[in-house]
């Protein structure tokens, strides 16, 4: 875009310094003291230790809510994708006027606020009389991500020039193959970033969970429980723990849509 | 979205579409496209607002039309108020936002090339941090019991740890504000991308300084997009009720926390449902005017 | 020419690198007051960026640029007495025509009635009287270039740089705005550099043209020049669809220059080849256009050979043949169309010929 005089260098240098130190200073202080304890107004700097670790490891409570997370993420991810592709496929190929109808559906859930999304079900459910759980819990998630892997997908989809897929046809392909050797292989890296990102959002996710879930919990809910009780160690390594996964998840997103953006 | 000629739009479309065969095939994949979004997404919306307009009677939800919630909204002494204190709430967290990230979206996008990409993905990863967390970490900073309170006290600034850090409003905003930053600054960042370097090189061509250049040519040029950025956290802030019980206590009470607890303790689904559609036409309205605010700051 | 051309800016020794890479070697040019110069070179050539650094957009990694013979390598882009006509326009989206042909006079802090009076007076200077109070998207893309135009020419600046600014228009609307620049930079009388890809363009438009390849000037010269006496092998091939032809340089002799080749002997007159050292190899250049089939008895110079093929295009019909002695060269020649057809048809066995004046060498 440009390039910025010295002075006003420093002084927006100076704004994000700060920014950043809010942004993280916090997720810091809790990494630190998952290691340490902080007694009689000091850290103790002699008890360095990985006890709240170990003792994370057998609380059965929290080994289930990371296999329920794992779990609703890795259903309501691939419902999202085959959803959200065969939709993105829909609205490219329908030429009529309803179909921006159709997409301001998919939209919807995302764009409103969670709490709406997550009563509207909430109150659906009841009526439907489906008792909640986990699979209400997936349900949630898989129309809270559903956007995200359908923009994904569609967006590339509509990068695809269309004299390719002309010429498959020319070609004699039929339209399924032309969708396994043409299409397929230029979304399949839009296919994996609307995975990573949706999974990612899925692990989070906790506003629309709380609100349709039964008596099973996800990580960030057994966390918030966790964290009305006041401040443990224990808490503090959970929050590393989930810290470094999401890190990990948001940086391979990155990457991954760094990747398959088309330039 | 982009139609143009070379695109896989409707030129493919035609040539996929002339061999799709019959109308009642085609009808059936409209159909197939439909269900589930309909089932899942507009069918509850539907029941959800139609169950704002039933009414609670000693705990049984009566299955009449009335508008008796949307009145005791108006009439009650607290809803209203606290409604607009939690507008007014919201909007200061998207001003904060847009204020600070600003700013530093303006400094990523001034830099060149690997630095620049760096440092957004820095800006940016927060954004998918747990949102739990964020709240707990600074809860466990701001806290009379909390570490900067012992800092204090530790060092001898104060006798006592201060109370006005945490459950009240201003907590609430400032929470909000962090976690929101992220939100404000992409759209902000992506603006400012999107303006051609030989606008701005063209402006100082003609003379002008860099303040000028900002005043005239980046600003209204990503005035935009910051608009997009503090709508989407008015947006986001709003509806939370977590944050606001989390850092607000007793004194943060927020309009997403009566709605909560009406499908909570309060179990008055009926009123919750009204208090909910007040708020999506509270989130409406602000898309609305950052849309038109956006247009009339852009070219017709 | 009557007065003696007063330098305006100057380049002396001026390099560019990016990191590392030396994309302009050593450059020296002398941009004359009140010139239209055109500069040439296919993309890479580093034209945009002789462009760029007098424009102030790009700083030179060494060498001095000089203004009225002080440096101004260091000066910032926004106090350069330049204006730069973008290649893509970069007009403001967000500005109607006014305020953008304005925007120059407001940043200066000129009274805002003054500004509509100049306004008025370059949008009617670029015919564009009327349209002030539109958005640039709503305007063609010609509309545009001149909108482009005024905005650069409003602060009075005593140099315009034109950054391939006809490259996105059609071929009648460019040819159109050929003429319009040429006849706006005699109106003005301000200096213009134009960066150009088009030889064609170039020779219409430039009183000198400074003809660019691998960040190094080949020449610089009036079109005639360039055209007709390029200094290099490079220039030749540029400029249309010279004729080669390997030759080793013989003696001075009346006429010019005794030169050999595989094709014969050839006589070459004119100046160009006379500080060439005898023996050395180099290149007869011959235009097509200098080329007389058949006869040419007394010709300067001549070769025979076969017609290879003979088409059509338009006002000329363009002949390719294969000297008998070398049948692996093709010359070119370009003759005047004739509602009759061609004097010559495939197959045949002629004598190309062509006068000494109408030839040139350079060195290989």
């Amino acid at each position: 875009m440009m390039r910025l005089s010295t002075g006003a260098l420093v002084v927006l240098g100076a704004i994000a310094g700060f920014v950043l130190l809010v942004l993280y200073g916090p997720l810091f202080v809790a990494i630190f003291f998952s290691f340490f304890r902080f007694e009689n107004n000091a850290v103790q700097w002699d008890s360095f230790s990985f006890d709240a670790y170990q003792s994370l490891m057998h609380d059965e409570g929290i080994i289930d809510a990371v296999l329920n997370t794992l779990l609703v993420g890795g259903v309501s991810v691939s419902l999202a994708l085959v959803l959200g592709t065969a939709l993105a496929f829909y609205y490219n190929a329908s030429r009529s006027r309803h179909r921006d109808f159709l997409q301001l559906l998919i939209f919807l859930p995302f764009l409103m606020p969670p709490i709406i999304t997550g009563l509207s079900l909430l109150v659906f459910f009841r009526e439907a009389d489906i008792p909640r759980s986990l699979v209400t819990v997936i349900i949630g998630h898989t129309v809270f991500v559903l956007a995200l892997a359908y923009r994904i997908v569609l967006t590339r989809l509509q990068t695809i020039r269309a004299s390719l897929v002309e010429a498959s046809l020319d070609l004699g392909a039929s339209r399924w193959q032309t969708f396994r050797f043409v299409l397929a292989p230029s979304l399949m890296s839009a296919l994996g970033a609307s995975a990573i990102l949706a999974f990612a959002l899925s692990f989070d996710e906790t506003l629309i969970t709380l609100l349709v879930t039964g008596t099973a919990s996800t990580l960030p809910m057994r966390l918030w429980a966790m964290m009305r009780l006041g401040f443990t160690p224990d808490i503090n390594a959970l929050v590393t723990i989930i810290l470094v996964g999401s890190t990990g998840l948001a940086l391979l997103a990155i990457r991954f849509v760094g990747v398959a953006a088309p330039r | 979205m982009p139609r143009g000629d070379g695109l896989m739009s409707a030129r493919a479309v035609e040539a996929v579409e002339a061999e799709a065969g019959s109308p009642g095939y085609r009808a059936l994949i409209t159909i197939l496209a439909y269900a589930l979004p309909v089932a899942f997404i507009l069918l509850p919306l539907i029941l959800f607002l139609i169950q704002s307009f039933f009414y609670v009677d000693h705990g049984d939800i009566v299955r009449e039309l009335t508008l008796r919630n949307y009145e005791r909204f108006f009439t009650g002494p607290a809803f209203l108020p606290v409604f607009l204190k939690t507008c007014a709430l919201c909007l200061g967290v998207a001003v904060i936002t847009v204020l600070v990230g600003y700013p530093v979206a303006l400094l990523i996008a001034s830099l060149a090339g690997r630095r620049k990409y760096v440092l957004m993905v820095i800006f940016v990863v927060p954004l998918m941090m747990s949102y739990i967390i964020k709240i707990y970490a600074i809860r466990a900073i701001l806290g009379s019991n909390g570490f900067l309170n012992r800092i204090l006290l530790f060092l001898g600034v104060i006798d006592e740890p201060l109370t006005f850090l945490i459950f009240n409003l201003q907590a609430v905003m400032l929470t909000l504000a962090v976690i929101l930053l992220p939100f404000a600054m992409l759209p902000i960042f992506i603006a400012l991308e999107r303006i051609p370097r030989s606008l701005v090189d063209a402006s100082f061509d003609l003379g002008a300084s860099g303040l000028q250049t900002f005043r005239d040519v980046i600003w209204p040029l990503s005035a935009q997009g910051t608009i997009v950025g503090g709508t989407f956290v008015f947006v986001l802030a709003i509806g939370d009720f977590i944050t606001p019980q989390m850092v607000g206590g007793a004194n943060g009470f927020t309009f997403g926390r009566i709605i909560y607890s009406q499908f909570g303790f309060a179990f008055n689904w009926p009123f919750g449902a009204a208090l909910s559609v007040i708020l999506l036409v509270a989130v409406l309205i602000a898309l609305g005017a950052g849309s038109l605010l956006a247009r009339t700051r852009h070219q017709p | 020419m009557a007065d003696a051309p007063k330098t305006l800016v100057e380049l002396r020794q001026v390099t560019r690198s990016y990191s590392g890479v030396e994309v302009l070697h050593p450059v020296d040019l002398a941009l004359r007051d009140g010139e239209f110069m055109t500069v040439l070179g296919p993309s890479g050539s580093g034209k945009t960026t002789i462009l760029r650094i007098i424009g102030g957009l790009v700083r030179p990694t060494s060498g001095a640029v000089l203004l009225d013979g002080a440096d101004i390598a260091t000066m910032p882009i926004n106090r350069r007495p330049f204006n730069t006509v973008f290649q893509d326009y970069a007009l403001f989206p967000h500005m109607t025509v006014e305020a953008n042909v304005g925007y120059g006079l407001r940043v200066r802090g000129e009274r805002r009635a003054r500004i509509r009076d100049r306004v008025a007076e370059t949008l009617s200077l670029v015919a564009l009287e009327g349209f002030g109070g539109r958005y640039p998207a709503q305007l063609s893309g010609g509309q545009q270039q001149r909108v482009a135009l005024a905005r650069a020419i409003i602060c009075e600046p005593r140099l315009i740089l034109l950054d391939e600014p006809l490259g996105a228009l059609d071929a009648a609307l460019r040819r159109q705005m050929q003429q319009f620049l040429k006849r706006l930079q005699k109106e003005i009388r301000t200096t213009f550099l134009f960066v150009t890809h088009d030889q064609e363009e170039a020779v219409t438009m430039a009183d000198r043209i400074c003809v660019m390849n691998h960040g190094r000037i080949e020449q610089i010269g009036s079109p005639e020049e360039v055209y007709y006496r390029p200094t290099n092998e490079y220039v030749a091939r540029f400029f249309g669809d010279n004729n080669l032809i390997d030759v080793s340089i013989g003696g001075v002799e009346d006429a010019g220059r005794a030169l050999a080749g595989k094709l014969g002997a050839f006589h070459c007159a004119g100046d160009s080849s006379s500080d060439i050292a005898e023996g050395r190899p180099g290149k007869l250049l011959v235009r097509p256009e200098a080329i007389v089939i058949g006869g040419g008895e007394g010709a300067d110079n001549r070769v025979r050979v076969r017609i290879e093929d003979v088409s059509f295009v338009g006002p000329v019909s363009q002949v390719l043949a294969r000297p008998l002695a070398d049948p692996g060269q093709v010359l070119m020649v370009k003759l005047q169309s004739r509602a009759a057809g061609a004097p010559v048809a495939a197959g045949e066995e002629v004598d190309l010929a062509w006068s000494a004046g109408e030839c040139h060498v350079v060195t290989a």
